[in-house]
């Protein structure tokens, strides 16, 4: 029987200091702007590209949010690192929910930006929207606030092929780990309280795929979190605002040892 | 060479397209009619008896959320001509063993319409289409290993007569299978595939299951069958054309003009096939790479027929249509342009063609069509029935 975790990653390593462990959202090319390295200045950013979602094969038994967070733990033990501030986006943001609540001695601090994990309303709300019914097209407009911004990072003309490589991948990579229960784990909302490290809960305003009040929820669950919601930003309000997100990093003073 | 009238039995009387995003997945059952919809299913299962009185077998599908095909359980209709036929076998092309959550509640089903026809069931297995997926909530991920266990499941609780087995497998667990009743016929029923991919002929030649292909053109066609003889050939075994089985829309007429009205109608099968590409391509269901285009929104209908003129579709030999003498001429080229087949599965019905046209066609294809083509494998027993 294998027990071994040790996936090749397809991994961004850039910068010195404290280490911030980036997991991407699940839509393809946001993990790739260059400018999502400068929210961290003066610490060693390492940011991966989750197993399905890139050009490396996943493994086969690699099929949930969990194994993903075992993947993930097992990288950042064999990189030796301490003192980690984990940042998840999205569906990223979910795995992070998942390695905090199994409370590794290395982890330091963790950031939730508009997270999967949960969900909100009764049994007939869809409180995500179906993006698998979705055109692209249709995705840029409920994702973000400023459809400039989205037209930027997501718009299709100009867009190379393998740029569109890489947003099909993320799609089927979103698929695997979230088509059932959708985007969410009905345990979650239950354990999350167990999560133990100081935790900034970062949300869009406007997020018209997972909903502030998910933020809200989730913030007054965590003991040692606090809640931050940046007006006028959507689903990437890193992306939407920028500054307003690096002023939300700056704060926490990540570099100060 | 064996004949099998097919209908998708669809609902057309339908708003203007313009009116909605897709006929598939979205549409709402509000613009259906309760009432018209029993008249059209009463005439469905009436052609299906008038094509048993021409000696033609009965093949029956299922599609979900959908007016193209508003049979959402061919175990259902299958279960009723068990009943309301005598002679004719009964394919069901197929079960979408991928979607359906229980294998065995599949085996009963068929073991159950096998009994009560008195062990006429051709079984068939499909992967489902690609709209299938957001209509059946289905994970798209890993279907052909589902698609396989689920088959060698059911296959397994056909054949299995000593009290219960235990199953735990990769995507299906079941600590008790012992279905009652058993299927009719011995070993089991005759097992179908489908596949419209080169690479989906290997695995069905290996099992020795009849492989069908629909609509996918000569070309097509000829490597899906080329693939499947030379993985029986590398396997030491010889391929009967009783083995492959291709399915094209087929209208025969009194006259060529006739056939052209005709055939008109019956192309309401690809040109009413309006569907959003989400789920025409959803996630997970195929490679990223044949996903690609579609995302930057020149997306091509996969179901490329409806770019299709009706000369083309006849080219293609998508389409069989005319008089018998054309039609007969046109199977005849695509029967020895792919190296033999043994049976044709004929959609002889679509849309708005009426009832009189429809058993029209089915008549003239059995009388004037049907025996010059039986020819071509004198040794193979012809007539389902009749």
């Amino acid at each position: 029987m294998s027990t071994d975790f040790a996936v090749e990653l397809e991994v961004r390593d850039v910068g010195a200091g404290s280490a911030v462990i980036v997991l991407p959202g699940a839509f393809g090319i946001e993990s790739r702007f260059d400018d999502v390295d400068d929210f961290y200045p003066g610490c060693r950013v390492i940011t991966v590209t989750h197993p399905g979602f890139g050009k490396l094969k996943r493994p086969e038994w690699c099929e949930s949010v969990e194994d993903l967070a075992y993947i993930y733990m097992d990288f950042i033990e064999r990189l030796g690192l301490q003192r980690v501030t984990l940042v998840g986006f999205s569906f990223g943001g979910w795995i992070a929910a998942e390695i905090a609540l199994r409370r590794p001695t290395w982890l330091d601090r963790l950031i939730l930006v508009d997270n999967f994990g949960l969900r909100g309303g009764d049994r007939e709300d869809r409180s995500t929207p179906d993006l698998f019914a979705m055109t692209l097209a249709e995705w840029r407009e409920i994702a973000f606030f400023d459809a400039g911004v989205g037209e930027k990072f997501f718009g299709s003309a100009g867009r190379s092929d393998e740029e569109m490589l890489s947003i099909a991948r993320a799609q089927e990579g979103l698929a695997v780990y979230g088509w059932q229960p959708y985007l969410h784990d009905p345990k979650l909302e239950r354990r999350i309280g167990r999560i133990k490290v100081p935790t900034l809960v970062l949300w869009g305003g406007e997020d018209r795929i997972a909903s502030p009040d998910l933020g809200r929820r989730i913030a007054s669950a965590i003991p040692d979190a606090c809640l931050a919601i940046i007006e006028g930003a959507g689903h990437f309000p890193h992306l939407d605002r920028p500054a307003e997100f690096r002023e939300q990093i700056d704060k926490l003073g990540i570099t100060t040892p | 060479m064996k004949y099998w009238y097919f209908s998708e039995c669809a609902y057309p009387y339908l708003p203007p397209e313009e009116e909605y995003d897709s006929i598939r997945v979205t549409l709402p059952n509000g613009y259906m009619d309760p009432v018209k919809a029993a008249d059209l299913w009463h005439r469905y299962i009436d052609e299906w008896q008038a094509a048993e009185g021409y000696g033609l077998g009965l093949m029956i599908n299922e599609h979900h959320s959908t007016a193209t095909c508003a049979n959402p359980s061919a175990p259902i209709i299958a279960g009723i001509l068990a009943r309301a036929t005598t002679t004719a076998r009964i394919l069901i092309l197929g079960n979408p063993i991928a979607n359906r959550p229980d294998p065995v509640r599949v085996a009963e089903e068929m073991a159950l319409i096998d009994v009560i026809s008195r062990g006429r069931l051709e079984c068939g297995f499909v992967r489902g289409v690609p709209y299938e997926i957001s209509a059946t909530n289905t994970y798209p991920i890993d279907m052909s290993a589902r698609f396989w266990e689920a088959h060698d499941l059911i296959l397994k609780a056909w054949t299995t007569h000593d009290g219960p087995f235990s199953w735990t497998g990769k995507f299906f667990e079941h600590r008790q299978v012992n279905i009652w009743p058993r299927p009719y016929q011995q070993p089991r029923p005759p097992v179908w595939v489908t596949t419209t991919t080169p690479s989906g002929s290997a695995k069905i030649a290996e099992h020795g299951h009849t492989l069908a292909t629909f609509l996918v053109g000569k070309n097509m066609a000829r490597t899906i069958f080329g693939n499947y003889r030379t993985r029986r050939k590398e396997m030491g075994l010889e391929t009967s054309v009783d083995k492959l089985a291709y399915c094209g829309l087929v209208f025969v007429a009194d006259s060529e003009e006739a056939a052209r009205k005709g055939s008109q109608e019956l192309m309401w099968y690809a040109t009413a096939n309006k569907v959003k590409a989400p789920f025409q391509v959803p996630s997970g269901y195929m490679p990223p790479e044949a996903r690609l285009r579609m995302l930057a929104g020149d997306a091509r209908d996969p179901n490329a027929l409806k770019a299709f003129s009706q000369d083309e579709l006849i080219d293609q030999a998508i389409m069989f249509s005319g008089t018998p003498d054309q039609v007969y001429n046109q199977i005849k080229t695509f029967y020895d342009y792919v190296g033999g087949f043994g049976n044709l599965l004929i959609m002889g019905q679509a849309g708005f063609l009426g009832h009189k046209q429809t058993v029209r066609s089915m008549q003239l294809f059995s009388e004037s069509v049907a025996p010059r083509l039986d020819i071509l494998h004198p040794g193979i027993p012809q007539r389902l029935s009749a």
